[in-house]
C-alpha cells in the first residue's frame, strides 16, 4: 500500500540570534489511509513546526513531504493547488488564525470560494451543514469570530478543516481548548468521520488520554527529532525510549520527580550524540558522541543505542502509564 | 492544598473573602438582541485559596474573569451585581483606580496567549514593560528579574528568549510568557484562564509546582478555569461548576470527583476518554452529553439543562432550580440531585 502521507527527513531550521535553531531536524514518517498518527513530545519539540511543514506553510530546510507518493514540492499550479485541498490543518491558536474581520459564515465559504465550488447558496448551505456537525447553532454564521468563546473558536477552525473533505487532516492540540464532553463529541465526530471516508489524520496533543484513545500509532518527538514510533496499545504498556518512558510516568501530576530542575533543552544547542544523553538515567560513554538512528526493535521504532538492554531490565515493571 | 482553611463554611472562617461577587451577571448587546451570558454569580475566594471553575465551553468562565477585571468592552458588555476585591466594589471604581488593581493585585493569564501579547515587542519588553510599571527599578534590573522569570517558567535559552517575539515562540513557551508576566508583580489574585492547555504534563507540573510556592510563600489566590479535571483534582481547594452562565454546583475539589451531585457535572465525568481504549486497541464509543447548550437568548423554560438531563421531571420544565445545600457537603441546583439512580 502506499502510504497517503509521506516524510523523508524532514528538516526545517531558523536563523536566530546567536545561530541556527534546528526545530525539526531529519524526520521520517509514514501516515496510512485511514490512519491515526498521534505526536507526543514535550513543550517546544517541534511539533507545530512539523505540521506546518507538513501542510506547506513553512518550506522544508530539507527533505521532502510525498502525499501518495508524489513529491509536494515538484508541483505547481493546478496540481499543486488539488493536492493542498486533499491536506487541511486545524490550527493550536484558534484566534490567530481566524480573520478576526470576516463572519464565521465567510470564513467557512472561503474554501470553496478559493477553490470555485458551488453558488454562493449552496456555499451558505454547505457552511450551515459545517457548524450543525461541529455542535455550533446555526446562527453563528452571522456572527464575529470574537463573539464566541475559545473551545467555540475552536470548533470553528474544525469546521473549516472539514470543509472540502480532505484526505488527511493534521490536527494541533484540536482539543484542548475544549471541555471533556465537547472533546467527546468531536472525538466522536473525527472517528465517525474517518470510517465513513477514510480519513487520516496527525494528531498533536499534549493530552496523553486523548492520544491513547484515538491514535493508532504514536511518534514521540524530542527535540526535532522521532526517538519512538510504536504501535499506541503497545507503547502504553511497552515504552522502549527512556524518554518515552519519562513521559508516560509524568502522567501523575503531583508524583515524586516531575518538577525537577533539570537543564531546559534547547534546540539552537541540541546536546551532541544522542539528543537525550544530559537527562538519560541510562547514559554511557556512546551516547555523547554518536547519534543513535530510528530502528526497529520488538515491533516498534526506537532511537537508543541501549534499548535492548534497558527494556530487559523494565521486563517486570508495571506499566507506568497505568 | 493541604494547609487550606475550610473553604465551605463562613463560620469556620470569620475572615472576609479576598473577592467576593454578589449576583453578577453579563450581558452582552449583540445585532439579535440582549445577549445574558452571565447571570447572577456568587463566588468567593479566600487569601492562599485555589477555586476551579469548570463548564461546558461557553458557559460563561472567561467572561466571569474579565468581569472581574473589568476588561470587557463597556460599549457591548454590561456587567450587573457586585464584585467586591479587599472589601471595595471594583465596579464601581474610578478607572485609574481599576488601572492600579489590574496587574497590580490582580493579574490574569489569558486563555489564547496571542490576544494578550503584543506582536511587535520581544518577549523582554513585555516583562520589563510590566515589571516597571508596578516596580521602581532600573532597566538592568528588571531585565535581570525578567530572565530570573523565564526561568522559573522553565522557557529554554531564558537570556535568548528575551529578545524574541511572540511568533517565533512554539504555543506552550507563549503561555509560559503569560504566567511569568502575570506572577512578575505578585498579585494577591491571579485569574488563570487555561493556564496548562498547552504545556505537556512535565512542565504542567512544573508550572503548577511553582504556583503552589508562590501560594505558600505569599498567600496568593487563584481563580483556576480549566478544562483538565486532573488539574482540578491535584490543584483546587474548591470547585465551582458553572452551566448555561449560571453556576449549578459548588464543593470541595475531593468530592466533586467521588460524588458529583448535579446530573451535568456526572455529564462531563462521565465523557473522558481515559479507560476507553481495551488492550487489544478497540474503542468504546465515548459518552457525550446529548444536544447542546441552549442559545443564551433563548434559554429553555426552567433548569436550563433540562432539555438534555435524563432524570428531568416535569417540575424541571417549569421552575429554575436554586442552588441549596447538597447532601453532606457543598450548594447543587438541582431538584433530583445526588448519585444517579
Ligand atoms: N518562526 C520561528 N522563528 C524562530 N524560531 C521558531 C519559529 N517557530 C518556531 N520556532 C522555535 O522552534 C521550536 C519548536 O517550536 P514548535 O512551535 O514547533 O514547538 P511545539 O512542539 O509545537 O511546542 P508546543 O507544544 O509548545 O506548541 C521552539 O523552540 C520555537 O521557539
Ligand atoms: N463579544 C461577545 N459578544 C457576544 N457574545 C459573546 C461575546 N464574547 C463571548 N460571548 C458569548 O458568551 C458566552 C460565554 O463565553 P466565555 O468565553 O465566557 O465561555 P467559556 O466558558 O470561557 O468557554 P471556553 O471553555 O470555550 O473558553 C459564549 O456563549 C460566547 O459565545
Ligand atoms: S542513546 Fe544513550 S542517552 Fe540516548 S536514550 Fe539511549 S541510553 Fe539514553
Ligand atoms: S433540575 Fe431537573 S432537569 Fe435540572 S438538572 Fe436537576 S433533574 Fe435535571
Ligand atoms: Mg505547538
Ligand atoms: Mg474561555
Amino acid at each position: 500500500m502506499t502510504p497517503l502521507l509521506e516524510l523523508r527527513g524532514l528538516a526545517r531550521h531558523f536563523a536566530v540570534r546567536g545561530g541556527t535553531l534546528r526545530a525539526l531536524d531529519g524526520v521520517d514518517l509514514a501516515l496510512n489511509p485511514g490512519e491515526t498518527l498521534g505526536i507526543v513530545g514535550e513543550s517546544g519539540c517541534g511539533k507545530t513546526t512539523l505540521a506546518k511543514t507538513v501542510i506547506g506553510l513553512q518550506a522544508p530546510t530539507a527533505g521532502e513531504v510525498l502525499l501518495e507518493g508524489q513529491p509536494i514540492a515538484a508541483l505547481k499550479g493546478g496540481p499543486l493547488k488539488a493536492v493542498r485541498r486533499r491536506m487541511q490543518m486545524v490550527f493550536q491558536d484558534p484566534f490567530g488564525s481566524l480573520n478576526p474581520r470576516a463572519t464565521v459564515g465567510r470564513i467557512l465559504r472561503e474554501p470553496f470560494i478559493v477553490h470555485g465550488l458551488g453558488t454562493r447558496a449552496e456555499q451558505w448551505r454547505w457552511a450551515e451543514e459545517l457548524v450543525e456537525k461541529v455542535g455550533l447553532p446555526s446562527d453563528s454564521l452571522r456572527r464575529h469570530p470574537h463573539e464566541f468563546s475559545g473551545g467555540q473558536r475552536q470548533r470553528i477552525g474544525i469546521a473549516r478543516a472539514l470543509a472540502l473533505r480532505p484526505a488527511l487532516i493534521v490536527c494541533d492540540e484540536p482539543v484542548s481548548a475544549l471541555d471533556v464532553s465537547v472533546q467527546a463529541q468531536v472525538l466522536n465526530l473525527l472517528l465517525d468521520l474517518q470510517q465513513a471516508e477514510g480519513i487520516s489524520y496527525l494528531f498533536i496533543s499534549h493530552d496523553l488520554g486523548v492520544v491513547e484513545y484515538i491514535a493508532d500509532r504514536v511518534a514521540v518527538m524530542y527535540l526535532g527529532r522521532v526517538v519512538e514510533l510504536s504501535d499506541a496499545h503497545r507503547i502504553w504498556e511497552r515504552p522502549l525510549h527512556p524518554y518515552t518512558r519519562r513521559l508516560l510516568s509524568a502522567v501523575a501530576i503531583g508524583g515524586a520527580g516531575q518538577a525537577s530542575a533539570d537543564e531546559v533543552p534547547s534546540p539552537l544547542n541540541p546536546p551532541s550524540g544522542c539528543r537525550y544523553h544530559p537527562r538519560c538515567p541510562f547514559v554511557q560513554d556512546r551516547c555523547r558522541s554518536e547519534a543513535p538512528a530510528l530502528r526497529q526493535l520488538e515491533g516498534a521504532q526506537v532511537a537508543c543505542h541501549f534499548a535492548e538492554k534497558i527494556a530487559a531490565s523494565h521486563a517486570d515493571d508495571p506499566a507506568p502509564g497505568g | 492544598m493541604a494547609q487550606a482553611t475550610d473553604p465551605g463554611a463562613d463560620g469556620a472562617n470569620p475572615a472576609p473573602p479576598l473577592l467576593r461577587l454578589r449576583g453578577v451577571s453579563v450581558t452582552f448587546k449583540t445585532s439579535k438582541g440582549l445577549s445574558p451570558v452571565v447571570r447572577g454569580l456568587d463566588l468567593d475566594i479566600r487569601a492562599g485559596e485555589t477555586v476551579a471553575l469548570v463548564g461546558e465551553s461557553g458557559c460563561g468562565k472567561s467572561v466571569t474573569a474579565l468581569s472581574i477585571l473589568r476588561l470587557l468592552p463597556p460599549a457591548h458588555a454590561s456587567i450587573g451585581g457586585s464584585i467586591l476585591f479587599e472589601g471595595r466594589d471594583l465596579l464601581s471604581l474610578p478607572l485609574k483606580d481599576m488601572q492600579d488593581v489590574r496587574g497590580d493585585s490582580i493579574s490574569m493569564v489569558f486563555q489564547e496567549p496571542m490576544t494578550s501579547l503584543n506582536p511587535v515587542m520581544t518577549i523582554g519588553e513585555h516583562l520589563v514593560e510590566t515589571i516597571r510599571q508596578h516596580r521602581r527599578v532600573s532597566r538592568a534590573e528588571a531585565l535581570r528579574q525578567g530572565i530570573e522569570l523565564l526561568k522559573a517558567v522553565r522557557m529554554p535559552d531564558p537570556e535568548r528568549r528575551m529578545a524574541e517575539y511572540p511568533h517565533r515562540l512554539s504555543g506552550g513557551q507563549r503561555q509560559r510568557v503569560m504566567i511569568a508576566r502575570a506572577i512578575a508583580c505578585r498579585p494577591k489574585l491571579l485569574l488563570a484562564d487555561e493556564p496548562t492547555t498547552a504545556l505537556d504534563v512535565t512542565v504542567q507540573a512544573q508550572i503548577l509546582a511553582l504556583l503552589r510556592q508562590l501560594q505558600q510563600d505569599f498567600g496568593i489566590a487563584i481563580l483556576l478555569i480549566t478544562h483538565d479535571l486532573r488539574v482540578v483534582a491535584d490543584f483546587a481547594d474548591r470547585v465551582v461548576v458553572m452551566y448555561a452562565g449560571r453556576k449549578v454546583e459548588d464543593t470541595v475539589a475531593g468530592r466533586l470527583f467521588g460524588a458529583p451531585q448535579h446530573p451535568y457535572t456526572q455529564g462531563l465525568l462521565a465523557a473522558t476518554p481515559r479507560g476507553m481504549r481495551d488492550a487489544a486497541g478497540g474503542r468504546r464509543r465515548l459518552r457525550e452529553i446529548a444536544g447542546t447548550v441552549p442559545d443564551p437568548m433563548a434559554p429553555p423554560p426552567g433548569c436550563p439543562f433540562q432539555p438534555r438531563c435524563s432524570r428531568a421531571i416535569e417540575q424541571c420544565g417549569r421552575e429554575l432550580p436554586l442552588l441549596g445545600p447538597a447532601d453532606g457537603d457543598g450548594l447543587v441546583a438541582c431538584f433530583r440531585p445526588g448519585a444517579a439512580p
